[in-house]
């Protein structure tokens, strides 16, 4: 296959999936092939890669670099474009894109085209123009950009070769550096012993914040809206939390999985009180989990691995046949070590984790009883709720009353 | 003053970028889009994929002299 085929079917490849053109384009920027592989040759036809691009191209070109460029503008929308040479000439220009990189851009974007005040006709058109751009995560635009400039140039290269635009890459100028230094002295010393209150699961962790508080007061940037700034820095020491409860112990798969959870919660807040709510509920999880696994230290690994194989498998129907399989053990066998060791039966350990399972969709979701019920195999809504009664004295519809967060 | 047919529309807003002043383009409908604004643009570039509706456009400058740098774009 010739560079144009593998680029044809490359973008037919791309079209199964996502609403994402590839276009072509001679050295001096005019449109060869189009998204939907019709030749043109009017710049006119793609007035938005060269508004936003042209710029960042130019410069990429003129430092002779080959390798695939990652552009995003001020709107959040992405490009990947890459280079085909032959030899020391630019051949071609091909880029992939636009794309948003999450509903936040696409969200953002109809928010500014709010304010203009289009009429009805206009209006039209241009949210047309913007909801037919795909919404697709970061890295998997990544694995695009290799696999396009494979299709260009026929090498292979990895993710972290891929460049970005000059803005993205720049880094502080010495003097900007020197500056932020002098106003952090400190800082450090207080978030390593916050850290290791987190990892050590030590519930005096909230002092540790307050000297850290008083020293500095977050991140220094400015974003011009204090709930975003609150949202972020919320962000920053959650990432901070779920890396050290691992540290702590506790299982990376359910760290991350609660940083998920957790960084929906902060982005969905409405206001600054809101924000602080979270960070203190998400603190207390992190710390409450890590107090948790060092109270099992006493559990053996065997048991250790099936309480880790059960948080993981929590929403499938799981048997004690299964986990005693799974351990290696005699059913009888198997369920006599786990309550000792344990300390209760394993058919009401699973319940009990399914019930906190249940307290987080609960509150963080909006799904209803019977799809909880269902998405975590309880058999029937009925069993369901009793067992959440039993376990916490609310039914469900109390508990999402009282606790629901979104 | 109004938009010339079958022009360069990306040249068009390139020489937009070098005005010293806000330009503007107004529909008879009432849109009102500011061209050196990133967005404005592409909304400017998706009202002008129909020539009616770019023709029957109108171009107001804030600064005059501005026009001279537009002058082989529109006429009126």
């Amino acid at each position: 296959m010739n560079i144009r085929e593998k680029l044809d079917f490359f973008r037919e490849l791309i079209q199964c999936s996502h609403n994402l053109p590839l276009h072509s384009y001679k050295p001096e920027l005019l449109l060869t092939a189009s998204g939907t592989g019709q030749d043109t040759a009017s710049a006119d036809d793609d007035a938005m890669f060269f508004l936003s691009l042209g710029e960042p191209i130019r410069k990429h070109i003129e430092k002779k670099i080959r390798e695939p460029l990652f552009i995003d503008d001020y709107l959040g929308l992405i490009w990947i474009v890459a280079f085909e040479y032959k030899e020391n000439a630019l051949q071609g220009i091909h880029a992939l894109g636009p794309a948003y990189s999450g509903r936040n851009s696409y969200q953002n974007i109809k928010k500014e085209l709010d304010r203009h005040n289009l009429s009805i006709r206009s209006r039209i058109k241009v949210f047309r123009l913007f909801d037919q751009i795909p919404i697709i995560p970061t890295n998997q635009l990544y694995q695009y950009a290799v696999m396009l400039h494979y299709c260009v140039t026929g090498t292979r290269i990895e993710t972290k070769d891929i460049r970005l635009t000059e803005k993205a890459s720049q880094k502080p100028s010495s003097s900007e550096i020197n500056l932020i230094t002098e106003e952090h002295r400190g800082v450090w010393m207080a978030e390593q012993e916050f850290m290791n209150m987190l990892r050590e699961g030590n519930p005096n962790y909230i002092d540790a914040i307050a000297r850290s508080h008083s020293l500095s007061d977050g991140p220094r940037f400015d974003v011009g809206n204090s709930l975003r700034r609150a949202k972020s820095t919320s962000i920053v020491l959650l990432t901070l939390c779920s890396r050290a409860a691992i540290e702590g112990g506790v299982n990376p798969s359910v760290a991350y999985t609660l940083n998920d959870y957790y960084m929906q919660m902060i982005e969905d807040c409405q206001s600054l009180a809101e924000a602080t709510a979270a960070c203190h509920t998400l603190l207390d999880d992190y710390v409450q989990r890590v107090q948790q696994v060092k109270a099992e230290n006493s559990i053996s690994g065997q048991i250790k691995s099936i309480c880790d194989f059960i948080s993981i498998h929590i929403k499938e129907k799981l048997s004690i046949s299964q986990l005693a399989r799974q351990a290696g053990y005699t059913e009888y066998y198997f369920s006599h070590k786990f309550k000792n060791e344990v300390g209760c039966s394993v058919a009401d350990y699973i319940k009990h984790e399914k019930i906190q399972q249940a307290k987080l969709l609960l509150s963080g979701t909006k799904m209803s009883i019977q799809e909880i019920s269902e998405e975590l195999s309880f058999g029937s809504r009925s069993y369901f709720s009793s067992s959440f009664q039993k376990e916490t004295g609310l039914s469900p519809s109390e508990y999402r009353e009282r606790n629901i967060k979104i | 003053m109004h938009m010339k047919n079958n022009i360069n529309i990306i040249n068009f807003l390139k020489q937009v970028q070098n005005c010293s002043s806000e330009v503007l383009f107004e529909t008879p409908e009432g849109d009102r889009i500011a061209l050196k604004s990133t967005l404005s643009q592409y909304i400017f570039c998706t009202i002008a994929s129909n020539p009616e509706l770019l023709q029957s456009g109108i171009i107001r400058f804030e600064k005059e002299e501005d026009k001279i740098l537009l002058a082989d774009f529109l006429y009126g």
